[in-house]
């Protein structure tokens, strides 16, 4: 009875010319083919519109911008946004100042330095936590702890440490990735060669782990440029620019976009868009660098 | 053809990684143990390590060779749960006591791994990390020539004197690992450490990193875990089999390969264990 | 557990084979060479016999280097080879002596009429000898081995003697006295390769060549 089976398996058709293979093969191609079109074709809808509001938002900015738009303030004899560019600019350093340090620090100690114990494993699920809770509501926790309590009144300083509170989780968790990929043979090296930790994390982990941290900060930065709400609790909105760090109100751009895109005053409403077309682009040319300067770092 | 035998002697040793001249031992394991947390991985070893000679550590995997080797520059200090107990001298201070420093350690007894660990940055930074970091050289003339005499004596020189500005990571395993080499004697150690350092290259690689061992010894006293035992019987001078954490036997490697004592020994030697 | 073989099993397996057969056959030879001689016959068979011995000589070369070329063997697997390469050439001997027996026996012609008083039992004793040395082998016995090195003396004595006695005697045969002279000298070379042959199976079991007190 086996051998009649042997027999049989040795004159049959081989695989490949089966006819319930071949048209198997037919159905698989047509469908990779209906499954890739669907595919491209979603791809095309989404940047469509995308596509869309750049040129709107292209157009319409680049119809008011001149420099001395860039420059003003809403209140000056040109209407420009030149405040609310200088209050970005302030809101960034400042939180970057605060955020940035922290955060790789703290990713730094979870990497290298903790025992991994119950109290990093809180650390680390409450900086996720941070990262989900609602940027609104971190900017009223800060409105209510330093603007009233602590009696920083609208100021830089409040909305520079609400900010700082929204990107830290980030910094603080892709330094904290970066610094764990890098690999262990290369630590066991350096300390095969009597480095102590602190030496190989200065001269060698952080090299290594440049990029990823370069990665988390550019995100960070990202995060804290698209923020509204947070500032307008802590700084509220100005058509100046602060005179000082507590006590003084300032403009920023999301805060133009959001408040003058309503305005009754018709430049107000070119002011938005030109506002926004400002913001686009020094998002774009942020992650322009950031490619530039990651393909630098990943050469070495 | 065959002469007819007198009384005939046993032949001398005649294989190229015999000692000339007489050698003291650098390192002696004093009944030392070793434990990850209650389980001992190592049993009461005693062994000494002569100067100038390639020692040879060898055994089935899960032995404790590569645990005892990381012992001798307390490169398991890290580990969790990690304890010794007995003695390790080298040059008569137990590694072990309380005021040794661990990273001092580190500069007499290096280290190169199994898989060619170079850091993602130039060749010459690489070799002059260690130097750097403990201020061997007070010039950067020093250096430069620390650098290139290291990578002389690992035998790389000629193949990156050109290029010393070039990422590490472009090299090939072989080359790599020569340069793992080189960077741990630029810190001039007394002992080298080598943790199956040829598996992970191809035959042609291996045969160098082999040489290179052979000379090695005329100045540095190397330490060797291999699992390929051919390699432990072309370039040992005193080869110890372990066996699940004890000293089986421990010899020159003419008397461990032709006539070992204890059967355990024959059985691997010869692939039945 | 039954252990699996290794590779090099199946090449020691055929050493091991090729030895025996080189015992036996070798066994064989000497004794239809020493009948041969006693009845003052030829026996053509004994020389294909020795040719074929040296064929296996050749062989057992050969597959020793091969085996020490591919599997790099240590300890007891190398001595074994080691050993099996001198056994080899012992049994080989064998054989080129009794064909050396024989052209004694072609050359001189008709030794009917000599005395064999001397060259027989020697002849016994050496057969006996040959035989030790095969089963010493063959399991790797120690004690037989040792025997062998005892019974030698004997084979020496009387091959001595024999010339001694030659030297003092007037009245010589000249053909029977030369013819016997070679023999006795063949049968104690036999006996000096079977003493090397109990020699070798020491050295496989023990690791070490037998030493001066063990080899009296």
């Amino acid at each position: 009875m086996s051998e009649d089976l042997v027999r049989a398996a040795a004159t049959a058709t081989p695989t490949w010319k089966h006819p319930g293979v071949v048209a198997n093969h037919r159905l698989r191609k047509v469908r990779s083919l209906i499954v890739g079109g669907l595919c491209v074709a979603c791809v095309v809808a989404i940047l469509l519109p995308l596509g869309d509001m750049l040129y709107m938002f292209a157009y319409r900015g680049l119809q008011v911008i001149s420099i001395a738009r860039l420059m003003g303030s809403p209140i000056s004899s040109t209407p420009g946004i030149g405040n609310a560019i200088v209050g970005t600019a302030i809101l960034t350093a400042l939180s970057g100042a605060i955020a940035i340090p922290l955060g790789i620090l703290g990713g730094v100690y979870m990497a290298e330095f903790s025992s991994g114990g119950r109290f990093s494993e809180a650390l680390r699920f409450a900086a996720d936590v941070l990262a989900g809770v609602p940027s609104i509501v971190l900017g009223y926790v800060c409105f209510l702890a330093f603007v009233i309590y602590l009696n920083f009144g609208y100021s830089a300083l409040a909305a520079g440490i609400a900010l700082a509170i929204v990107m830290f989780p980030y910094v603080f968790r892709t330094t904290e990735i970066a610094i764990r990929r890098v690999p262990e043979s290369i630590k066991e090296g350096a300390i095969a060669l009597g480095s102590t930790k602190t030496t190989m994390i200065n001269k060698l982990v952080l090299r290594f782990a440049l990029p990823g941290i370069m990665t988390g900060v550019l995100l960070a930065l990202g995060i804290s440029l698209s923020e509204t709400a947070p500032l307008l609790y802590t700084a509220n909105f100005a058509n100046y620019n602060p005179t000082s760090l507590f006590h003084s109100q300032l403009g920023y751009l999301t805060g133009v976009i959001y408040l003058f895109y309503t305005s009754n005053l018709p430049f107000d409403v070119q002011l938005s868009y030109l506002a926004t077309f400002v913001l686009i682009m020094i998002v774009l040319v942020l992650n322009i660098v950031a490619r530039i300067g990651l393909k630098r770092f990943s050469k070495i | 053809m065959m002469n007819e035998r007198e009384v005939s002697q046993p032949a001398a040793p005649q294989a190229q990684s015999q000692p000339s001249g007489p050698s003291n031992a650098l390192i002696k394991l004093v009944d030392f143990s070793a434990y990850y947390g209650n389980l001992e991985v190592l049993k009461h070893i005693n062994l000494s390590i002569d100067e100038k000679r390639i020692t040879v550590f060898m055994g089935p995997s899960g032995c404790g060779k590569s645990t005892l080797v990381r012992t001798l520059n307390r490169m398991n200090d890290g580990v969790p749960g990690f304890r010794t107990h007995g003695q390790i001298l080298l040059e008569g201070q137990d590694i072990y006591a309380p005021e040794v420093d661990p990273v001092l350690l580190k500069t007499r007894v290096g280290m190169v791994f199994q898989k060619p660990n170079p850091f993602p940055i130039s060749i010459y930074d690489n070799v002059a990390f260690g130097p750097r970091i403990h201020k061997l050289t007070k010039s950067k003339v020093e250096l430069d020539a620390l650098v290139a005499e290291s990578l002389q004596k690992a035998a790389l020189w000629d193949e990156v004197k050109d290029r010393l500005g070039k990422s590490a990571w472009g090299l090939s395993g072989g080359q790599q690992q020569r340069l793992c080499i080189a960077r741990a004697l630029a810190v001039k150690p007394e002992v080298l450490l080598m943790d199956e350092p040829a598996s992970a290259l191809d035959p042609g690689s291996t045969s160098k990193v082999e040489e290179l061992m052979v000379e090695l010894k005329e100045h540095y006293t190397v330490v060797l875990v291999t699992h390929n035992m051919q390699q432990a019987a072309r370039v040992g001078t005193n080869v110890a089999f372990l066996y699940k954490g004890d000293l089986v036997e421990f010899g020159p490697a003419s008397d461990v390969f032709e006539n070992p004592k204890s059967p355990l020994t024959e059985k691997y030697i010869r692939g039945i264990l | 557990m039954r252990q699996m073989p290794r590779l090099m099993d199946l090449g020691m397996e055929k050493l091991t084979n090729l030895l025996l057969e080189m015992g036996d056959l070798s066994q064989q030879t000497v004794a239809a060479a020493m009948d041969a001689y006693k009845e003052g016959r030829s026996a053509q068979e004994v020389n294909r016999w020795s040719n074929k011995l040296k064929q296996l000589d050749d062989q057992v070369s050969e597959l020793s280097i091969e085996l020490i070329a591919r599997f790099q063997p240590v300890a007891s697997d190398l001595r074994y080879i080691k050993a099996s390469l001198e056994i080899s050439y012992g049994f080989y001997r064998y054989g080129r002596y009794a064909h050396d027996i024989m052209e004694v026996l072609e050359t001189f012609g008709d030794l009917t009429k000599c005395e064999h008083t001397v060259v027989e039992p020697t002849a016994e004793k050496t057969k006996e000898m040959i035989k030790l040395s095969v089963e010493a082998f063959a399991n790797q016995d120690v004690e037989l081995a040792k025997k062998i090195t005892a019974m030698d003396d004997y084979v020496d004595n009387a091959y001595r003697d024999y010339i001694k006695k030659l030297m003092k005697s007037r009245r010589v045969d000249l053909r029977c006295a030369l013819s016997e002279t070679l023999i006795l000298r063949y049968l104690e070379r036999i006996a000096d390769h079977a003493v090397y042959i109990g020699n070798s199976v020491i050295f496989i079991v023990k690791g070490e060549e037998p030493t001066a007190a063990e080899k009296s």
